[in-house]
């Protein structure tokens, strides 16, 4: 099933909605993608991965009905499914198993 | 920005019809406008256009998304089943109304059928190529000369000496350059001879079409080396079915062709049958072995037959048309002409079709026969429109109804169009099968003429195709137009079938009802003067009286007859032919007239020749003293030369113009002209016949007698007055030239008046076709003018009742309907006539005979139309007429 392995980009936004808990809507993430990650993408962009990761099953929402500072459009809170924290924890300690050991080769490179 | 913190209202619907539906969309909208709110502060007009930038940027994203699914949602789920609905219900409608479905379907198919039929024609005449390995890249060779070019087939001829000094000469241009011959022979396996039609070909012919053996083996090249030759003869596969059993016994067997016996050795492959599309050629026999009859003869009148090939090659790979063409004009002074006095000017190269002759004009007719029936198909796809929005009026309730209980716009458009499919396709189905039924019948057509010509034209591909576009195209012009216009009405208006809705329906039908008037009198108009012509050249005096004579050609030179043993065969076949009884009279005639051989001699007075003046070239026929007799040529003055004058002296019977010419007013008998050398007496002068072509101007012509100067032919066309049965005489003469020889057989045989219609059988199947065309298109025009009316008085019947009721007479309710239809008939006359003359006149070009059309051709078919659109108008104005006041005004 690699195909449904998140993408580098995925994977911030799958942590990012982790890290945002309760206040995971879309402009939250958007903020937390810039701010902690460095990673300035468009609306439509994060739109549309979040769409894939529920496609895949990683992320669902729930809504909130919104008062008139939205113009009574409800809004999203995303949230990660056990399977995408599963999913995270596969990647990362794959990620531990690829540098393991890599340190001393990196040393001489800047 | 107006509206202070909240997003420009156009520019959030716009987005909400591109972004996703349901909860996803509305969240980014919500999204948006919280963003957007939060840039208000550094000014609304940037924060307006924040929104409408970043609305347009998530709309690019999400736009084409949504439209797909809009797209593929109802396909996959209502469309399917909505049409197979629509289905059920327009075959239902359509069964509920068998009388109309039945006229439309047979109508349609009518039109599409001829359409078809005449468009498969063309197709297998004109489009298909030769059954050969790429036929594209085979090329014909011709000359042109200075000081006269003979030609065959409409293309220059060579002589077999030429081809092989040519095939040297042509080598680099083209990989293969092979000649032929058109050639009828007699064939004599067992029993009696019989004639085939065939071609003396040299020994690379099949090599260059690439075309291999169905059964045993083709000739090769080698034939026409030295030593090379060899009587062999390769059968056609028709002719092996039909003929020879179709087994392979057949291979080795030896045959007489021509008085000579021939090897089997080969059977052609199924499908092939020369190079002449609608002429399957039954056997090829090889030039090497087969030239002597070419040669020349002694005969000094007949023309030596030395050139009598024609060329045609392939193109060498990687050649062009033009650069075989350059060398073969460099290479043709290495291959001197055979005639010494002539001079090669240059070569030509065209491409090798199926139609070697009166390719323009085959054209031209094809494209005349497929207009006529491309007509007929307009008038009938006319009709059907016209009845379609008839029905689609007659049933607005119903419409109306549906409308108003819910149903879509769409919806209705959609099974409209789906009955009007239906309708179509059955038409033209049934249209298919009746070209696939009529093309079995033309192929079982037997053409009244001397070689055996197949009108074999198979529903292929791409006549399918073909007949397919016509039906579609047909159908969305003429069904889908009312089907649309049907469903385009307010439902308050059609319930209370108000009059308002019918207006521009019926200014559609009126258009309808025209253009099949218009077309209708093109057609009758063309058919018209078709006929006329036909008649007129059958009125045309021939100069003989071809009732009850019967005729063919007795060819002894290819059967190796010197002339003294040909003098001798026709002395005891005149004998013979006297002494039977179903003869009356005998007669020879070198060529025969109205045939496409002819001779010409110089002729001059005696008085201008010896002052130096050129002679006139006048043409002459060698005869028989009987021949005038026989076939009844009346004299206008003088005698017939007798046999011992034929024998002694150098005499002449000349015709009238030919007098007239060089005698002025004088009598001409007993005066003498020089014709070519010989100087000679007039004995008689006979009235103007027709030589060439039954169109010819009057022309000289002199008769000149076998005997002293012209000796005996060793072939000539041999005429036969039956006494009273044409076929027993026929069957006589068969028999008395089979006693005398049994090889020979007689070619070209048959009735001269056969032979006459022969000529005008182009402009008698125009007249047929074009007149049938045009009765079926004036019956359709006459129906819907009928319906039209019919409808019209429907529509009025409550005014026609208050007419009525308050006292009007009939009149008063005929007089309006029927001026109605002869309204739309008269603007239908005008156009038609303008069409028909340019009909008339494009055919005029190709076909001789036909005159440009006049008044009187138009009159007729004009009044006969008109005729037929008062009957068909009065006809629903006297049932308006007859009705009960109180009835019609209770009609709503």
């Amino acid at each position: 099933m690699s195909s449904d392995l998140p993408c580098h980009f995925e994977q911030l936004v799958l942590l990012a909605v982790l890290r945002l808990g309760d206040e995971a809507y879309a402009r939250e993430v958007l903020a937390e993608l810039e701010g902690r990650a460095g990673h300035r993408v468009t609306r439509g962009t994060l739109y549309k991965s979040l769409d894939r990761l529920e496609s895949k099953g990683l992320v669902d929402w729930e809504v909130e009905e919104a008062g008139p500072e939205r113009g009574g459009h409800p809004r999203r809170r995303f949230r990660l499914t056990p399977a995408a924290v599963r999913v995270l924890r596969a990647t990362r300690l794959t990620l531990f198993r690829m540098w393991e050991g890599l340190e001393p080769k990196l040393g001489s490179q800047p | 920005m107006k509206g202070g913190a909240t997003p420009p209202k156009w520019a959030e619907r716009l987005l909400a019809r591109c972004l996703p539906e349901g909860i996803r969309g509305r969240s980014i909208l919500g999204d948006l406008h919280e963003a957007m709110a939060w840039r208000y502060p550094r000014g609304g007009f940037y924060a307006a256009s924040w929104y409408v930038w970043e609305g347009a940027r998530l709309a690019a994203r999400y736009g084409p998304e949504r439209l797909w699914r809009r797209l593929m949602r109802p396909r996959r789920r209502g469309m399917l089943d909505g049409l197979r609905q629509d289905i059920a219900f327009a075959t239902r409608t359509l069964s509920r109304q068998p009388v109309f479905t039945l006229v439309a379907v047979m109508t349609l198919a009518v039109g599409v059928g001829a359409t078809t039929l005449v468009f498969s024609a063309l197709n297998a005449s004109l489009l298909t190529p030769l059954p050969v390995a790429d036929p594209g890249r085979l090329v014909v060779v011709d000359e042109s000369r200075r000081g006269g070019n003979v030609a065959t087939m409409g293309r220059t001829a060579f002589s077999y000496e030429r081809y092989l000094g040519y095939r040297e000469a042509s080598a680099g241009a083209l990989s293969g350059l092979a000649g032929h011959r058109l050639e009828q022979f007699s064939w004599r396996a067992e029993g009696e001879a019989r004639l085939v039609t065939g071609a003396v070909v040299t020994g690379n012919y099949f090599e260059v079409l690439g075309v291999r053996a169905g059964l045993g083996r083709l000739f090769t090249g080698a034939l026409d080396s030295l030593g090379g030759e060899a009587a062999l003869v390769v059968v056609g596969y028709d002719f092996w079915q039909r003929e020879l059993g179709g087994n392979n016994s057949v291979l080795g067997r030896t045959v007489r062709i021509d008085s000579r016996p021939y090897t089997v050795v080969g059977v052609a492959p199924r499908g092939f049958g020369g190079t002449m599309t609608s002429l399957m050629m039954d056997v090829w026999v090889p030039a090497a072995t087969y030239r002597l009859p070419f040669n020349p003869s002694p005969d000094s009148v007949a023309r030596p037959r030395v050139v009598w090939m024609n060329f045609f090659g392939r193109l060498a790979p990687g050649v062009s048309m033009a650069g075989a063409e350059a060398v073969l004009d460099a290479a043709a002074p290495r291959v001197p002409a055979e005639d010494p006095d002539t001079e090669v000017l240059d070569v030509r190269l065209e491409p090798l079709t199926g139609v070697p002759m009166y390719r323009g004009a085959m054209i031209g007719f094809m494209a005349l026969l497929l207009a006529t029936a491309g007509m007929v198909l307009l008038i009938v796809a006319a009709n059907l429109g016209g009845m379609l929005i008839a029905r689609a009026t007659a049933r607005r309730r119903e419409f109306a109804i549906r409308l108003a209980i819910g149903a879509g716009r769409i919806q209705l458009m959609r099974q409209l169009l789906v009955e009007v499919l239906i309708l179509f396709l059955a038409g033209g189905g049934t249209g298919i099968i009746l070209a696939f039924w009529l093309s079995r019948v033309v192929a079982a057509l037997r053409l009244p003429v001397p070689v055996e010509v197949s009108l074999n034209y198979p529903i292929d591909e791409r006549v399918l195709f073909f007949a397919l576009l016509v039906v579609l195209f047909t159908g969305i012009a003429f069904g889908v137009a009312p089907a649309l216009q049907a469903s385009r009405f307010a439902p308050a208006l059609a319930l209370k079938d108000g009059v308002g809705a019918g207006v521009r329906r019926s200014r559609v039908r009126n258009a309808f009802v025209i253009g099949q008037f218009a077309a209708s009198l093109m057609l009758l108009v063309t058919a018209t003067t078709f006929v006329l012509a036909l008649q007129k050249a059958l009125a045309i005096d021939p100069g003989f009286d071809p009732v009850g004579v019967v005729r063919g050609e007795v060819s002894l030179s290819s059967h190796g007859y010197d002339r003294a043993r040909g003098a001798q065969f026709f002395e005891r076949l005149r004998q013979n032919l006297f002494a039977r009884p179903e003869i009356m009279g005998v007669a020879r005639a070198l060529f025969e007239p109205l045939s496409s051989n002819n001779n010409n001699i110089s002729a001059n007075l005696p008085e201008q020749r010896a002052a130096g003046g050129e002679g006139v070239t006048v043409p002459f026929g060698i005869v028989d003293p009987t021949y005038f007799a026989t076939l009844r040529t009346r004299f206008a003055a003088g005698r017939v030369f007798s046999e011992a004058e034929a024998r002694t002296a150098d005499v002449a019977v000349i015709n009238e113009t030919m007098a007239r010419q060089f005698f002025g007013a004088a009598d001409p008998i007993g005066r003498r002209i020089v014709l070519g050398e010989v100087e000679t007496e007039v004995v008689g002068v006979v009235r103007d016949g027709k030589y060439r072509s039954l169109r010819e101007p009057q022309r000289p012509y002199a008769f000149l007698p076998f005997g002293r100067r012209f000796g005996s032919p060793t072939t000539a066309v041999v005429y036969v007055h039956a006494r009273t049965d044409e076929a027993a005489a026929l069957a006589a003469l068969r028999e008395e030239i089979a006693a005398l020889d049994a090889d020979v057989v007689l070619q070209q045989a048959g009735t001269a008046t056969d032979g006459i219609a022969f000529l005008l059988i182009p402009q008698r199947i125009a007249a047929i076709v074009i007149g049938c065309f045009g009765v079926v298109g004036l019956v359709l025009a006459a129906m819907g003018v009928y319906g039209l009316i019919s409808y019209y008085v429907v529509q009025r019947t409550r005014e026609f009742g208050v007419r009525l009721a308050l006292g009007g007479n009939r009149w008063a309710v005929v007089e309006p309907v029927v001026m109605q239809g002869l309204r739309l008939t008269t603007i239908g006359l005008v156009v038609g006539a303008l069409l028909a003359f340019g009909v008339v006149r494009l055919a005029s070009s190709f076909l001789y005979g036909i005159d440009a059309a006049d008044l009187p051709t138009l009159a007729v078919p004009a009044l006969v139309l008109t005729m037929a659109a008062l009957l068909a108008s009065y006809v629903p104005a006297r049932k308006a007429s007859r009705v009960d006041p109180l009835v019609a005004l209770r009609t709503d």
